[in-house]
């Protein structure tokens, strides 16, 4: 098939239309009866065809004048130009679009782009991980798209004839011990910050602030060092050591956050029946404090789990004590392995994750935490 | 305010904050001060254990403390001691810039941006008044006009290029800053575009499209696994060059070997990761704007871009430019995509950081491959310092330490 007679084909077209639209000053629908734009709007909008082939004809020229050694100075000048061929080509579909249903044309061909754009990536991980190792690069353009042949057989390999379910189940555990050490600590330090009034208060939470916003890996081979000293290098602990202390500025401004929410009242009344502060945090704060609780919990877990660098230092060796994603990270980064293998891996981590978001969204667009800041 | 027997409150808040209080000087703050430490030794991975006797080491190491003197790795030659001179660390990683001729040509590149500021401090001052004696558009065409006439005065690309030739601190910093330029605008003018047309009231299938873009914000907490998936597209047999040959029998080339297409494919990809974000927050902010500002609006017959202008744009400032700054910094540290995509390549020459080395990338580099653990950790505290500043002023901007009172 000649695509470039497919190109000239849809630049006719358009033109075509553009002319006709100028012509007759009248941009008709089919399913109208009346013209949807008259008049000097029509006339403007016949723009939007002629802008889009006008731009691939330049791009065509100076594909020309490349091919003749003129423009020796742009870098990788042949394919990058048949790139912006096909996106000028999406965006003069899209500006059809919108010039003939001029009421959500526009939004729609915006969503249905950003859309494509946004899944194709994730779709494409699981295609991979359907698809049999050594096919991975003789495939015919549809199968960029769509799973032809799929089997499951890389993740039977991932499963059963690898240590998958070892670094599952290593990066669980670390996981999950750094989320609890983290919670405990920080529920009773966001209690205190939030219910007390004391010196010294401000600069603290300031403090835990400034040092949150300073990545972990300028700290990591002072931390690496430490953990030496405590014999805890390579082993899982210092692992959920260098996490808990990681997540734990984040839980206690989240949290601190929630415990202003809660109206003082119940504790001032447990107060006066002679209940102690420990006994408000306990029996009052905490019950009330559980939905925020969760949702801490899990954005935690989530920084632990996701975690490269600290894991890949302290970490390093054998096999069997990594997790999950270094573990695949190295499984992508070896020549002799099929790279389906680690798209299977990657589904199995990155699916549940993507689940876990989408179930937090509302709590993501009401209010923006702090520590929600992904960037 | 709960007021628990005055006298012993700041003793119980006290109890309630020590297990953070412990855990934040044992894990953050000592390690800094070690840090610090350690980038004025020759530490590295021949050199990986105390000399306990040299300066403070035997303070500060761990190692040297007696009950922890067992823990020593065994079978390493020679202990780490203070480097002489004792700046070397620093002065490597800065190279020539203190030479009069590096010097000259950071004030020239300097000067190059003295116009923007000016521009901006010129509208804010405008914006002040009453009437605006010139419309703020006209202030920044004649900013940048002025940035490119300095540019091509002082001969731009041969200053900068002199500049970065000094040592790997600028490379690194630089090349950081403009993947930062490139990033947030285009990040932030896509999520605006996004939310705007999220926004549409009545719009079909809006629940959908929403999840749906929703999604690059669950796959960045597993940033690095995603952008393996990245990498692959830009491969020698990936799916850009799958789509070139099948639609026009081109062979397209390995993007990630060129310096400019590699840094390219980092930006696109990092956008993916990150537009949700605004996209959220922007949304969040439009859906409070009340809508008989538009119906005003519309009653005054000011079409849809003087709306956005004067009403949408100015009214979802304040919920903006927190994210704004936040974002930079973060696009700052970025680690993932660029690790995973590149490695920090292509390497241009020899011992040089590669094209898409960012500061992340160039510092997990030093410490995991170089295993150079006295520069890593003395350019970590040249970014520690740097991104301090930058961080004590997004708090004055952001004003996220309202919560703390």
């Amino acid at each position: 098939m000649n695509w470039n007679l497919v190109f000239t084909a849809w630049e006719i077209l358009f033109v075509g239309i553009g002319l006709v639209v100028l012509i007759t000053g009248k941009l008709w629908r089919f399913s109208k009866k009346q013209p949807v734009l008259s008049g000097r709007p029509a006339r403007l909008s016949s723009l939007a065809f002629f802008i889009p082939p006008a731009l691939e004809l330049l791009v065509q020229v100076i594909m020309a004048s490349v091919q003749s050694k003129m423009l020796s100075f742009v870098p990788t000048p042949t394919a990058g130009l048949y790139i912006a061929r096909l996106i000028f080509l999406i965006l003069g579909i899209a500006a059809m679009v919108t010039v003939l249903w001029p009421k959500r044309g526009f939004q729609y061909s915006v969503l249905v782009l950003a859309t494509l754009f946004a899944l194709y990536p994730v779709w494409f991980a699981i295609l991979a991980s359907v698809r049999e190792g050594e096919r991975l690069y003789t495939l015919s353009l549809p199968g960029m798209f769509l799973p032809l042949e799929p089997s499951l057989k890389n993740y039977q390999v991932m499963l059963f004839e690898r240590p998958f379910l070892t670094w599952m189940k290593n990066s669980l555990t670390v996981a999950a011990a750094a989320t609890v050490f983290s919670l405990i600590i920080s529920t009773s330090a966001a209690f205190a910050l939030s219910r007390f009034r004391f010196r010294g208060r401000e600069a603290f939470l300031i403090l835990l602030l400034a040092l949150s916003t300073f990545p972990g890996v300028l700290s990591l081979v002072a931390v690496a060092q430490l953990l030496t000293a405590l014999g805890l290098y390579g082993k899982h602990l210092g692992l959920v050591l260098a996490y808990t202390t990681g997540t734990l500025v984040f839980c206690t401004w989240n949290l601190k956050g929630y415990f202003d929410t809660i109206p003082i009242d119940l504790e001032e009344a447990a107060m006066l029946d002679g209940c102690g502060p420990v006994q408000a945090f306990l029996l009052i704060a905490l019950p009330l404090a559980r939905p925020a609780l969760a949702v801490t919990a899990i954005l935690a877990f989530m920084g632990s789990w996701g975690d490269f660098i600290f894991a890949s230092v302290l970490v390093p060796a054998p096999d069997k004590l990594k997790l999950a994603v270094p573990a695949l990270y190295s499984l992508a980064n070896s020549m002799s392995v099929p790279w389906g293998y680690f798209a299977a891996g990657a589904v199995i981590v990155v699916i549940p994750t993507l689940l876990v978001y989408l179930a937090l969204q509302r709590y993501f667009e009401s209010g923006l935490t702090l520590g929600g800041v992904k960037g | 305010m709960a007021n628990w027997s005055g006298r012993r409150r700041s003793l119980t808040a006290l109890m309630f904050l020590f297990p953070t209080i412990v855990a934040v000087l044992i894990f953050n703050i000592y390690p800094t001060t070690l840090n610090i430490y350690i980038s004025f030794t020759n530490r590295n991975k021949f050199r990986p254990n105390p000399d306990c006797t040299a300066g403070l080491t035997g303070v500060l190491d761990p190692l040297c403390w007696p009950s922890f003197r067992d823990n020593i790795p065994v079978g390493v030659a020679e202990p780490y001691r203070p480097i002489t001179p004792i700046f070397k660390n620093y002065t490597d990683l800065l190279g020539t810039l203190f030479t009069p001729e590096a010097l000259i040509s950071l004030v020239q590149v300097l000067v190059c941006f003295v116009p923007l500021v000016v521009a901006n401090s010129l509208n804010n001052r405008f914006s002040k008044q009453l009437m605006r004696p010139v419309p703020g558009w006209v202030v920044w065409a004649g900013g940048i006009f002025a940035t490119v006439l300095l540019m091509l005065i002082v001969n731009f690309g041969k200053v900068f290029g002199q500049l970065l030739d000094t040592g790997d601190f600028i490379v690194v910093v630089m090349r950081t800053i403009i993947f930062v330029i490139l990033r947030v605008p285009l990040t932030f003018v896509i999520g605006l575009v996004l939310a705007l047309v999220l926004n549409t009231p009545d719009l079909r299938g809006r629940t959908f499209f929403r999840v749906a873009l929703f999604v690059p914000w669950g796959a960045s907490a597993v940033a690095i696994l995603l952008a393996l998936v990245w990498q692959f597209f830009f491969r020698q047999q990936g799916t850009i060059n799958q789509i070139l040959s099948a639609l026009f029998n081109v062979e397209g080339p390995v993007w990630l070997n060129n310096p400019v297409s590699a840094m390219i494919a980092i930006v696109l990809a990092d956008i993916w990761f990150s537009y949700p974000f605004f996209m959220v927050s922007i949304l969040g902010a439009l859906q409070s704007i009340p809508g008989e500002l538009y119906e005003a609006a519309d009653v005054d017959g000011a079409n849809w871009w003087q709306q956005l202008l004067s009403i949408t744009l100015p009214l979802i400032r304040p919920a903006v430019m927190p994210a704004l700054v936040l974002t930079s910094i973060t696009a700052f540290q970025m680690f993932g995509t660029a690790y995973a995509m590149t490695g920090g390549g292509p390497q241009l020459a020899a011992d040089k950081p590669g094209a898409t080395e960012l500061v992340m990338v160039y510092a997990y580099r030093q410490i995991y491959q170089v295993s150079n653990y006295g520069r890593a950790t003395a350019f970590a505290v040249m970014i520690f310092i740097m991104l301090f500043l930058a961080t004590l002023y997004s708090l004055r901007i952001t004003k996220v330490t309202q919560g703390a009172r």
